[in-house]
């Protein structure tokens, strides 16, 4: 799947909180969008208001999905609603999440899901960000991030681009 | 609503407890409940996870903030296969 120039990011709750707690101001510098249940969640905990980030609130869509691998309900309503919406936009859309499960079921169906590291690295490529940049955001993130193992892999990965 | 547990503590912790009861003006009671709901909330958190569930909905399950499970899911130490995506998103910015 050839990556759209104008390519929709949809981010869920543990990009926005990754990033709310680490670099918040690389929000402005990027295009995002979200769901309502997103929003409402980072307000809950973070008590802030994602508009403040220029973060676009995207209707719910119905997008027919797979779900076979997700018998015993392991995927919450918002995580659902993320890949509904990310379904019927898959050809032109990114998803961001830190969640496993969510990007597992992502790529069953023909979504493209990336990490938060993943996704720093992917702006890196499309020289949204310098390389400079993107280091300093995922030192600092790595203080916090979920699979700390990870990054070092692409930071490791980072020194040949 | 709850239920009554009754549970006898090492001399060290039941110290610990009385210590904290008294530095913030609260029964030891309600220290002691603080410090096991934090534990078990921790616990439950690890057991769903190793079960497969979402990060969100195991805070739905839970009734925990997303950020709680993630800051004790950082604590795991676990790796995922990022060698794929990257040279998914080396390939592609080729193109």
């Amino acid at each position: 799947m050839p990556i759209n120039q104008f390519m929709q990011i949809i981010v869920n709750a543990t990009f926005l909180i990754n990033t709310l707690r680490t670099e918040p101001e690389i929000l402005r510098e990027m295009k995002l969008s979200t769901i309502k249940n997103v929003a409402t969640e980072i307000e809950n905990e973070l008590g802030i208001n994602i508009n403040d980030f220029n973060i676009e609130i995207i209707q719910t869509g119905s997008g027919k999905l797979d779900l076979s691998n997700d018998k015993k309900g392991r995927l919450s309503t918002t995580d659902i609603n993320l890949l509904k919406i990310c379904h019927i936009h898959r050809k032109g859309c990114i998803l961001v999440s830190d969640d496993l499960l969510l990007k597992n079921t992502a790529s069953e169906n023909d979504i493209r899901c990336y990490t938060t590291p993943e996704f720093a690295a992917y702006q890196l490529k499309k020289g949204v960000i310098t390389k400079q940049r993107c280091v300093k955001f995922m030192n600092i993130l790595k203080k916090i991030y979920i699979r700390q193992r990870d990054i070092d892999k692409i930071l490791k990965r980072m020194e040949h681009w | 609503m709850g239920t009554n547990i009754n549970v006898t503590l090492p001399d060290l912790i039941a110290g610990y407890l009385k210590r904290k009861s008294k530095e913030e003006y609260l029964p030891i009671s309600a220290i002691a409940r603080k410090y096991i709901a934090r534990g078990v909330t921790e616990e439950l958190i690890i057991e769903y996870h190793k079960k497969g569930y979402s990060i969100s909905k195991i805070s739905e399950n839970i009734d925990v903030p997303v950020a709680k499970v993630m800051d004790v899911l950082s604590r795991l130490d676990e790796e995922s296969d990022v060698e794929k995506t990257l040279e998914e998103i080396e390939i592609n910015s080729l193109e």
